[in-house]
């Protein structure tokens, strides 16, 4: 696959942003504002036929079922073990609640665990440091100088959130707060959007891991996830499980969706194209099918808006450049165009 | 080039032409929105409006104080879709006495209100609101950008 690098090869995926933006909005000022945001965030891709499925799941008017919840925690573990590259170990050692998202299980750990000191890599969701930072919650980046102590509690994601690749020092990591007895929350709303993930939550440090259908699906506002924790736990989103207290609604089109679509089906449906596209720009595909990770040549793209929107205060360098393919995704003509336009072969 | 204008305080039906460069686009009674599709060449335009037939009867005078003048005001301009808010005061209003008016978006005497821009319209406001404003280095960069994005689809700028 011959890649001729010309100049104008450098500022192509600048131009594409401009068509994407350009075909989206009706003028200047809306399309640069777009352009300027394009390749950031991380939301699922808008496919046509899965939002036709989720509005037609909605209109069924079956929300008030409660066993829309308890089908959807049966069932969403065997589909997430259904996935043909990845897999998770240990997971049948946890209990399986409904929650909101991952945020709600992020919330839940935060509270359990309050008495400690959270800690994260660089890069991890912002969530996380503007719920600590907002709170005045104790809390610090893992860094050489200040590493993993026991009275801390560790929040990962895996995949991690700064590159959609799983972190390299996460087993090293788990291992760590298993000998100091430091609770972890592994936060998994990456897996099923990604391939070629061996998630192991065997470790006893692990007390929560979350998934998420908001990457995968474009269902981010109807809030569908699963937390697992462990049997001791028995908290308030544990207590609302049980007594089926819940979004049924969600926990309905959960159903629609993992019924309808593989653990793997993102991941297996857009992964050429990722790394077609991430061939033709030079950057590098992230195991995550949504992301790649740019070079400076990106640096534009990074954080920074990002970083202003949470209101952090934070030196948008110390992340990488992880871009969103979600628009190059929901716009492949456009591309296909550009290539040829500046005829490029991949 | 797509002009649409917006007066307001239309008062006593007065009599405007609206040209770009020597195209006469209207002449009649003022209305309160004109819209045009005007046939351009690339450059530099002069929008004319011309107040006329504004006789001394259609200013009512009662005890050294106006009490009805006709008259009416450019409240907006809009050239290919954009607003040109605050660069519409770009502009003079040469009255028939030869009094100049800068920025003066009131038709009071007769005369012509006078804005030059340049086609396409897009490209001068934003290098026109650089120039001002010191705070759009990449406006050029960004506007060739847009109107390449915009050629590949067949899309009006």
């Amino acid at each position: 696959m011959a890649l001729p690098v010309t100049a104008q090869m450098l500022t192509l995926h600048k131009q594409l942003a401009w068509m994407i933006a350009a075909r989206n909005v009706p003028d200047f000022y809306q399309s640069r504002d777009q352009v300027q945001h394009l390749y950031q965030g991380s939301q699922a891709i808008r496919d046509d036929l899965i939002l036709h499925k989720v509005n037609h799941a909605l209109g069924r008017n079956s929300w008030q079922h409660a066993n829309n919840l308890t089908y959807f925690k049966q069932d969403f573990a065997p589909w997430l073990q259904e996935h043909s590259s990845s897999c998770i170990t240990g997971l049948e050692q946890y209990q399986p609640n409904f929650s909101a998202g991952t945020t709600q299980a992020f919330d839940s750990f935060y509270f359990r665990h309050r008495a400690r000191r959270f800690r994260c890599f660089v890069g991890e969701y912002f969530y996380h440091l503007k719920t600590w930072l907002s709170n005045n919650v104790n809390w610090s980046f893992i860094t050489p100088s200040d590493p993993l102590v026991a009275g801390d509690a560790l929040v990962i994601s895996a995949p991690f959130c700064d590159t959609g690749s799983m972190h390299p020092d996460y087993d090293s990591v788990i291992a760590h707060c298993n000998r100091l007895g430091i609770p972890v929350l592994v936060d998994a709303c990456y897996y099923v959007i990604s391939g070629g993930v061996n998630l192991d939550v065997t470790a006893e440090c692990i007390d929560t891991v979350a998934f998420s259908l908001s990457k995968a699906f474009p269902v981010a506002n109807l809030r569908i996830g699963m937390r697992y924790t462990r049997t001791a736990v028995f908290d308030g989103q544990s207590l609302h499980d049980a007594i089926n207290y819940n979004n049924t609604l969600s926990a309905q089109v959960g159903n629609m969706l993992i019924r309808n679509y593989s653990s793997d089906y993102i991941y297996n449906h857009y992964r050429e194209q990722q790394l077609e596209f991430c061939n033709a720009m030079e950057i590098v595909p992230s195991d995550s099918v949504l992301f790649a990770v740019g070079n400076n040549n990106w640096d534009e793209y990074n954080r920074s808006n990002l970083l202003q929107q949470y209101q952090l205060t934070l030196d948008s360098a110390l992340f990488a450049n992880r871009i969103c393919l979600t628009s190059v995704f929901e716009h492949w003509d456009l591309f296909e165009l550009l290539k040829n336009e500046n005829t490029i072969t991949v | 080039m797509k002009i649409q204008l917006q007066f307001k305080n239309i008062v006593d039906d007065p009599r405007c032409r609206i040209l770009i460069n020597d195209q006469v686009l209207f002449a009649g009674i003022t209305q309160p929105q004109h819209a045009f599709d005007v046939d351009a060449s690339e450059g530099a335009c002069r929008l004319t409006i011309v107040h006329h037939d504004k006789a001394p009867e259609h200013t009512i005078v009662e005890n050294g104080i106006i009490v009805r003048d006709r008259s009416f005001e450019l409240e907006r301009c809009v050239i290919d879709g954009y607003d040109l808010q605050e660069l519409v005061w770009h502009s003079q209003f040469v009255a028939d006495d030869g009094a100049v008016y800068n920025s003066c978006l009131f038709f009071g005497p007769n005369g012509e209100f006078q804005l030059d821009f340049e086609n396409p319209a897009l490209r001068w406001i934003l290098r026109t609101r650089h120039e001002k404003n010191n705070n759009d280095p990449y406006w050029a960069e960004d506007y060739e950008s847009y109107v390449r994005a915009c050629r590949l689809l067949n899309k009006s700028i």
